[in-house]
């Protein structure tokens, strides 16, 4: 083969490989799930497409979470500041924190953002 | 060239196939918050971030009975460290240069109001009149190695620990060899390097209706510290009225300025902090003002009625959403 024909083949080749890469990268993309964690252990990892509601319990702490229309929020808290009810409703974006009871949903769809401020 | 050509395939194939490498990452409850740290790096990096903020943390607390900032509280004063010292210096030095709306003494205020262990309460008008006599730098005494505190003043470095944590925690990474990380500490961001990929950071900016979506984006490159206070975080609802806890140090009640959120740009994590809070506090004019004055920050501002400024340093970097801009 001439130097040509090689250079060809290679460059090919790589098209071939970038390709299967991005391919392999988005059949791998995950559907969009939200991870419960309980005092920093994960207890729970729930796709938001199945309707649910779960009550997780930390000490004499609980949180009542409740799945819907493809999101997920804290219904109901037995803290006194209420942040993770006010949080709302969300399936991507800032994780959903209660600080008194130790509980954090976090999402693991692609939002685009690296992080969220505030 | 019959020799060369598998090998340069193989090197090609391999290049092609490489994925954007992971970076190692933890998440923490620290200093009342949530943490998550990013490290492109190996896990004795992201695990020395982590220590810093504990250490820290146990150092700076005001509700760990066992930290240094508590005994100083408790005994009016103490022998601090370097360290400690410093902050506290950096405390006064940034609280005059806000003019006194950043004060790091409003701890008997905090504790009035129940944030601290949220038995949130409204405390009287008496009560807190009788509380804002504690409250001024001019009651904290730093001398070399030690701190003295007026009767009845505490200490309460909410206000800047979160942001120094970031600065220290880059400082510890760079020593590390880390040129690539994400810290997030509670609402504080702070960005080490060029992400891998060499894309901006996109950094969102909750919106204070919907705090868990972003109302805004900031893109950038480098290293960059980011911290917004907004009356969304950390409030309670009594008798139909809502209480926010960025207090303000000449009433002692939550600030109404008008503002519903700030967000601070800025180089060092500690000053960005400390501006988070008391911009929040000066409301959208005089807070222009103050950047007019130093220029040592940006900020984007959200109003209670959802409306957006910039300061034009940042209006570059500011995208989805309509804004106005602030101009020197």
């Amino acid at each position: 083969m001439t130097n040509q024909r090689w250079i060809l083949l290679i460059c090919a080749f790589a098209l071939l490989c970038s390709g299967a890469t991005l391919l392999l990268h988005d059949a791998a993309a995950p559907a969009k799930t939200a991870c419960i964690y309980s005092d920093g252990i994960k207890v729970m990892e729930l796709e938001l497409g199945n309707d649910a509601q779960y009550r997780i319990t930390w000490k004499e702490h609980w949180n009542q979470i409740r799945v819907e229309d493809g999101k997920i929020r804290v219904a109901a808290a037995s803290c006194q500041s209420q942040d993770c009810v006010n949080h709302g409703s969300a399936n991507c974006g800032a994780p959903i924190v209660c600080l008194p009871n130790r509980l954090v949903i976090t999402f693991s769809s692609d939002d685009g953002y690296d992080a969220i401020v505030g | 060239m019959k020799k060369i050509l598998p090998i340069v395939l193989l090197g090609l194939l391999l290049l092609s196939g490489c994925a954007e490498s992971a970076p190692c990452q933890t998440e923490f409850f620290a200093m009342d918050t949530l943490m998550e740290l990013k490290v492109w790096g190996d896990a004795t990096a992201l695990e020395a971030a982590r220590e810093e903020i504990l250490r820290l943390e146990a150092l700076c607390s005001a509700t760990d009975a066992g930290s240094a900032l508590s005994h100083l509280n408790q005994e009016g004063y103490a022998a601090l460290s370097p360290e400690l010292c410093a902050l506290t210096e950096d405390a006064l030095r940034l609280s005059d240069k806000t003019c006194g709306i950043f004060d790091p003494t409003v701890y008997p205020l905090v504790c009035a109001w129940g944030f601290p262990d949220d038995s949130f309460r409204v405390p009287q008008k008496q009560e807190l009149s009788a509380l804002l006599s504690y409250v001024g730098t001019q009651h904290v005494h730093v001398t070399d190695a030690e701190v003295v505190l007026d009767e009845g003043t505490a200490l309460d470095f909410g206000g800047i620990a979160k942001g120094y944590a970031a600065q220290r925690c880059t400082e510890v990474l760079r020593e590390m060899g880390v040129t690539t990380a994400l810290l997030a500490l509670g609402g504080n961001v702070q960005t080490l390097g060029t992400k891998p990929d060499g894309n901006p950071w996109v950094i969102g900016i909750a919106d204070p209706a919907a705090p868990s979506q972003a109302i805004a984006t900031l893109s950038f490159t480098g290293s960059r510290a980011l911290v917004t206070s907004g009356s969304y975080q950390r409030c309670f609802v009594q008798d139909g009225q809502r209480y926010h806890h960025i207090l303000d140090p000449k009433t002692g009640r939550p600030a109404e300025s008008g503002l519903a959120s700030v967000t601070v740009l800025c180089d060092n994590g500690t000053v960005a902090d400390v501006y988070s809070t008391a911009l929040f506090v000066m409301g959208l004019e005089d807070g222009a003002e103050f950047w007019r004055q130093w220029r040592d920050f940006e900020a984007v501002f959200i109003t209670e009625d959802g409306s957006i400024y910039a300061t034009s340093g940042c209006a570059q970097w500011l995208s989805g959403c309509e804004f106005t801009e602030i101009r020197p």
